[in-house]
């Protein structure tokens, strides 16, 4: 048994002597990390995609790192990142408190954090932090939403992921301007955690227990599609209206053919490409760069519809 | 054998309670709200600030309507970089504007409508929402806020200032005024038919 | 040499020695300080749990629970943190320190072990049942706990746990460390630590023989629990914040860290030390397959050979 502890505590020793106190800087390219919150959806994917391109172009080697939405996860990412000499780390942080600690774990270690669409609570951690205002967005959707229903009508709503700052975020926007018209009404609020399949079956038993429903409002655009399919099936297309937010290409086209009616439009393309910039120009020397970088989100409806898609405004 | 039973379970004993005292703490519980109460966060109060010191300065920084839309025909990039405030990439421009309307009629209790340089002012006073009032202010940082949502207060605080302020407001029977307030124009705009404007002052 | 060689902990051992200088060859990074550090800690909550797990298994039995019990005991740790009671009439406040919390967490961790000993000696239900019911009820209540969000803004204790260092080396460390180092003890020169051996290699001989076994799997169970508490504190201490999905799957990394440490499923045979060696495979294959850019994917793919890569080639060699 002591032998053996013997050998377990020699092994490293010998390790460490063959490798030195942190990597030695690599003769090929500087590296930057691309973290983001989970690859599981498609948004995230062209978030995390075009940050990597845009660092490429710039002349980085670009790595992404899936999250899985855990913030253990995320840690561990960053021990293994900070280990291996990457200059700069864009972060889709997994959440606001949660990613603090490995932002900060970075920014003392001397590696500059770039926040991408989600922010932490944490100010002095980031270099920059880019979002996307979910908030404000949800209450330029609500006053559309006012505009189109008038000032009478019952709706549900369909929430994203419970534990998501993004999904409340987006509700209380929303609230803020529909819960001052009293003839708008609640009729139900669920959550589907932001999946498309979840979302058409959870829309399928509220119209089931309601048989007056005028709008569904969605707190993404994957649930919307599914929304929008439960109400096809049930023959009542066009009878209720459907709101979403995100931006997604399957949406956009969906407001182009009139199935739903509006959603907000986030930059994803344009978050990841600012966070990249800012990155090289900080590697580059640049320190007074703004602390907050917000990228507003447009509201796209039928009548705009034409300008938008493909995670952005047409003409990027 | 008993006794070291016995000297056992009393140790045992002891040790739980050394445990269980250290395990909390106790304060007074008027001194902790009092502490809390100090360091929670009042947007409420910046914005009263704000609206009683500074009102007046913004009316001396603000456009008059005429010139206003003059320069957006004729020059809207000079009037952009001298007047414009902006919020990130993609934001829309916000002014601070002055003007005097006549024939002004209030319209379903939610919003005052007039016409003026031929176009359509609205000055919603009942349902006021967004971030114009809050950025066109320009009296706000967003880097001094911990958090986004942190600075979405202070706009639903200056909306609810200003319906407050609002909610006494009566037309004169002259149905002529002047308004001193904050508009949102997107950024490629040239010349608009509608435009709203989140009212700072008005009066007669 | 022989001697070494004969032990059972040594084919593990040897196979951590190869990934090891295998790795630092792949990898410029891998042989590092910081890296070396980071494994360890990364590893620490694995090594917590497969402790638990080493003497669950060593009676034969299972415990799927392990990871929502780390859950909800970060969870309640997080939340005895931030909220203490006021006792409004005597203008009091109540708050815990963090002692206090590591107390509460471990007083839970205990009380579902303890209740998962109780299905299996007293009701008779077999344990990967038994625990697989605890592991959704109290993934359940670690939801209803925290209403679905993070627990966050914890203070210094968990801060310095979390993150802290002490004579160069990481405190999660220490605190593994620590947990292997008594539990080495409990094993080997304790009558229960032999009694657990006993039960797992035969239950009916050892009960004839006049041993309460149902009282040792009682205390397997909850020290299980226990141990999933301390991990579930460290979880909480290194990220600030009690996440309400936290743990989620933990459970196969311990088992395969035991497994891969040369115990046996059905009891009897198995160690501390050849699941630490397990645990250290799992870490330095985790963190290795990172450094070398492979997908996360084919790391699922990459971990699974080498859990049924082991086990074979334990049974292989134990046959001869």
């Amino acid at each position: 048994m002591k032998r053996l502890i013997l050998a377990l505590l020699i092994i490293p020793l010998l390790l460490t002597g063959c490798g030195g106190e942190r990597a030695q800087q690599t003769k090929s390219k500087p590296k930057i990390a691309v973290v983001i919150s989970t690859l599981n959806n498609p948004w995230f994917v062209v978030l995390g995609q075009a940050a990597v391109e845009r660092c490429e172009a710039l002349g980085y080697e670009a790595t992404l790192f899936d999250s899985q939405n855990n913030p253990s996860k995320e840690a561990d990412h960053f021990d293994n990142i900070l280990a291996s000499g990457y200059q700069a780390i864009l972060m889709n942080p997994t959440d606001a408190d949660g990613s603090a600690v490995n932002a900060k774990a970075a920014s003392r270690a001397g590696v500059p954090v770039f926040c991408m669409d989600r922010e932490i609570n944490l100010p002095g951690a980031c270099v920059t932090q880019i979002l996307s205002d979910n908030y404000s967005g949800c209450i330029s959707l609500g006053q559309y939403f006012v505009e189109v229903m008038g000032r009478k009508a019952k709706y549900v709503e369909i929430l994203g992921l419970v534990g998501d700052n993004n999904t409340w975020a987006r509700s209380r926007g929303f609230h803020s301007v529909v819960d001052c018209f009293e003839g708008l009404e609640m009729l139900a609020q669920q959550s589907a955690d932001f999946d498309q399949n979840k979302a058409m079956e959870v829309m399928e038993s509220m119209m089931q227990a309601h048989h007056d429903i005028d709008a569904v409002f969605c707190g993404n655009d994957a649930m919307a599609m599914g929304a929008y399919q439960a109400i096809l099936g049930a023959g009542k297309a066009g009878k209720i209206k459907v709101f979403g937010f995100d931006g997604a290409d399957d949406c956009v086209n969906a407001i182009r053919e009139g199935k739903v009616e509006a959603t907000g439009m986030q930059f994803p393309k344009t978050m990841a490409e600012t966070a990249a910039t800012l990155a090289d120009r900080y590697i580059k020397g640049e320190r007074n760069l703004p602390k907050k970088m917000p990228v507003a989100v447009e509201l796209v409806h039928r009548k705009n519809v034409a300008q938008y898609g493909n995670f952005g405004k047409i003409q990027d | 054998m008993k006794q070291m039973k016995i000297v056992k379970w009393i140790a045992l004993a002891l040790l739980a309670l050394l445990a269980l005292r250290l395990s909390f703490y106790t304060e007074n519980l008027s001194e902790k709200n009092r502490r809390e109460a100090m360091s929670r966060y009042n947007p409420e109060e910046l914005v009263v600030a704000m609206m009683r010191d500074s009102l007046s300065a913004l009316e001396q920084r603000a456009l008059p309507l005429a010139q206003w839309q003059d320069m957006l025909q004729k020059d809207p990039q000079t009037l952009a970089s001298t007047h414009a405030r902006r919020l990130g990439i993609g934001s829309p421009l916000f002014y601070m504007i002055r003007a005097e309307l006549s024939e002004v009629c209030l319209v379903d209790d939610e919003y005052l409508r007039a016409f003026a340089e031929g176009v359509e002012i609205r000055i919603p006073i009942t349902y006021i929402f967004g971030n114009t009032a809050r950025d066109a202010s320009g009296w706000f940082n967003i880097d001094d806020f911990r958090n986004t949502m942190d600075f979405n207060a202070v706009s639903a605080a200056m909306n609810d200032y200003i319906a407050e302020k609002m909610a006494d407001f009566r037309l004169p029977e002259q149905a002529s005024l002047r308004v001193l307030g904050a508009v949102a124009i997107p950024e490629d705009a040239v010349r608009l038919e509608r435009l709203e404007l989140i009212p700072f002052v008005l009066e007669p | 040499m022989k001697k070494i060689l004969s032990q059972p902990v040594a084919k593990p051992l040897i196979a951590l020695l190869l990934m090891c200088i295998i790795m630092s060859f792949l990898s410029e990074n891998f042989a590092t300080s910081d890296n070396f550090f980071n494994v360890l800690r990364q590893t620490s909550v694995n090594l917590c749990i497969s402790v638990g797990m080493t003497l669950v298994i060593l009676t034969g039995g299972i415990d799927l629970s392990v990871g929502s019990v780390l859950a909800l005991s970060g969870a309640v740790a997080a939340g005895f943190a931030q909220k203490g009671f006021s006792l409004e009439s005597m203008d009091v406040y109540v708050g815990f320190t963090f002692w206090g919390c590591c107390l509460a967490a471990l007083l839970v961790g205990g009380a579902l072990g303890a209740f998962n000993g109780l299905m299996v000696t007293r009701f008779k239900v077999p344990p990967f049942v038994a625990t697989l019911g605890v592991m959704t009820i109290a993934r359940g209540l670690t939801m209803l706990y925290t209403g679905g969000f993070p627990i966050t803004d914890l203070g210094g204790g968990f801060e310095f746990v979390g993150t802290g260092w002490f004579l160069a080396v990481p405190m999660p460390v220490w605190v593994a460390f620590v947990v292997i180092l008594v539990f080495s003890f409990f094993m080997k020169k304790t009558r229960t630590g032999r009694y657990i051996y006993a039960i797992g290699g035969n239950e009916k001989a050892t009960m004839l023989s006049g041993i309460r076994v149902d009282r040792v799997k009682l205390l397997v169970y909850t020290l299980a629990g226990l141990l999933s508490a301390v991990a579930g504190i460290l979880v909480t201490a290194r990220l600030d914040s009690a996440q309400p999905n936290a743990g989620t799957g933990y459970e196969l990394d311990a088992i395969a860290a035991v497994v891969i440490g040369g115990a046996s499923l059905s009891g009897g045979k198995g160690s501390i030390a050849g699941t630490v060696v397990g645990a250290l495979i799992i870490g330095v294959l985790n963190n290795g397959l990172v450094l070398l850019d492979v997908s996360p994917f084919w790391q699922q793919v990459v971990k699974g050979f080498v859990i049924l890569f082991a086990v074979i080639l334990d049974r292989y060699s134990s046959k001869h």
